[in-house]
């Protein structure tokens, strides 16, 4: 439930901490925020507490901060969506038009990963993909598996990873090394002690395919590039032989940085399959206030979310 | 008339929902209106009258009323039927 600042009659719960923080900045977000928990089921409700424990933990007394940033996320989305409806396409296509507008301005990068931090416990859909993930996919990894994650930004999907795997090996891939430091600082924050080797490596000059993963998670990472099938066929390289793979790609979703777009949830099980994989498992997750149905016909965002494997013997 | 052209966008935008407009209709008492539908209504007027709101507009708006006032400001005069300021 959401509650006024000012209702501390009894101990509140990391997500009425989390979204008493949020009104107070921001009252004008109630009937967004109700519109989210309405539907809630008792699980949701229970991890979306969870994530936001986490997210105190890494805020790290600066919740401000990270309030500060998801107004900004909201509020840019809304300006992405006037593109969006306008022309019928996200504002930008080429990597080296967001690399030089977003990611080499310090000041944007900062807000804008607060902000999607904060949406993991409050955006409905991004917390449905995150339940599917630890629900869904989690059970398909042992404890003895070689993981990887590409784009592990905050860290907590390597944190539900690393609660599974205690004999096999945990790492993670980035382009950059300001996000790399920034997911080190997150795991150390969440308490991670075992080993989780993080690299400063471009998917797209991967040709060591001597490397295979039990398990590849690439999470919101595929709409950000301009040939995501390409990066698709080469996760199915480095997928060993029966190995499953996570992505959530998500459709009609305008966003600063989002270059790649895909029109329904069926574009994105084509596109996983397309690099080989057999598709395991699925959940299209829209955004609050939206069934699937009214989602499609409305071109709202739809956060989805797909399970392949790779053949075995491949 | 301009406020028909206005009435009709509306219906198509919200079309499960029978609507008549007044200036102090606001966006809580209408079924389907966030904020998709809200920019979803916005593109629409843009395109049906030829104009283009900028985003401090677009959030200022809280009612029909003041979306009639901003469309006065682009030059599109809506006149409002009498029965719709009897509310």
């Amino acid at each position: 439930m959401l509650v006024s600042s000012t209702d501390h009659k009894i101990p509140l719960s990391a997500f009425e901490r989390l979204t008493s923080h949020v009104l107070a900045h921001w009252p004008e977000h109630r009937r967004f925020l109700e519109l989210c928990i309405s539907h809630r089921s008792p699980e949701s409700a229970k991890l979306a507490d969870h994530i936001a424990s986490l997210i105190e933990r890494l805020a790290d007394g600066h919740l401000d901060q990270l309030v500060s940033g998801y107004q900004w996320v909201c509020n840019m989305i809304v300006e992405e969506e006037l593109v969006f409806r306008r022309t019928g396409r996200y504002r930008y296509a080429r990597f080296e038009e967001v690399e030089r507008i977003i990611y080499n301005n310090k000041e944007i990068m900062d807000l804008y990963m607060d902000g999607v931090l904060l949406s993991q416990a409050l955006y409905n859909n991004h917390l449905h993909s995150m339940e599917f993930y630890i629900n869904e996919f989690i059970p398909k990894i042992s404890s003895r598996s070689k993981h990887l994650e590409i784009g592990p930004g905050h860290g907590l999907f390597l944190y539900f990873a690393a609660s599974k795997i205690d004999h096999g090996s945990i790492s993670a891939w980035d382009v950059s090394n300001t996000s790399l430091s920034h997911t080190r600082s997150c795991l150390d924050k969440l308490g991670i002690n075992r080993p989780v080797t993080l690299s400063h490596r471009n998917l797209f000059e991967e040709d060591n395919f001597q490397d295979r993963y039990d398990s590849i998670v690439i999470s919101e990472v595929l709409e950000h590039l301009e040939d995501p099938a390409r990066a698709l066929n080469i996760l199915h390289n480095l997928t060993e032989s029966g190995g499953h793979i996570f992505i959530n790609f998500p459709v009609n979703a305008p966003c600063i940085d989002h270059l790649f777009l895909l029109k329904s949830p069926e574009d994105v099980v084509n596109l996983v399959e397309g690099a080989g994989f057999t598709i395991k498992n699925v959940r299209f997750s829209p955004v609050a206030g939206y069934t699937l149905e009214r989602a499609r016909k409305a071109r709202a965002a739809v956060s989805c979310v797909v399970i392949g494997q790779k053949k075995e013997n491949t | 008339m301009l406020f028909q052209k206005l009435q009709d966008i509306f219906s198509d935008i919200f079309d499960e929902t029978p609507l008549t407009l007044r200036p102090d209709l606001t966006a809580p008492e209408v079924l389907g209106w966030d904020s998709i539908n809200h920019i979803n209504l916005v593109v629409a007027i843009e395109e049906a009258f030829s104009i283009t709101l900028d985003s401090q507009e677009i959030r200022s708006m809280a009612n029909v009323g003041d979306l009639v006032d901003i469309l006065k400001r682009h030059g599109v005069s809506i006149e409002w039927p009498s029965d719709s300021l009897a509310h």
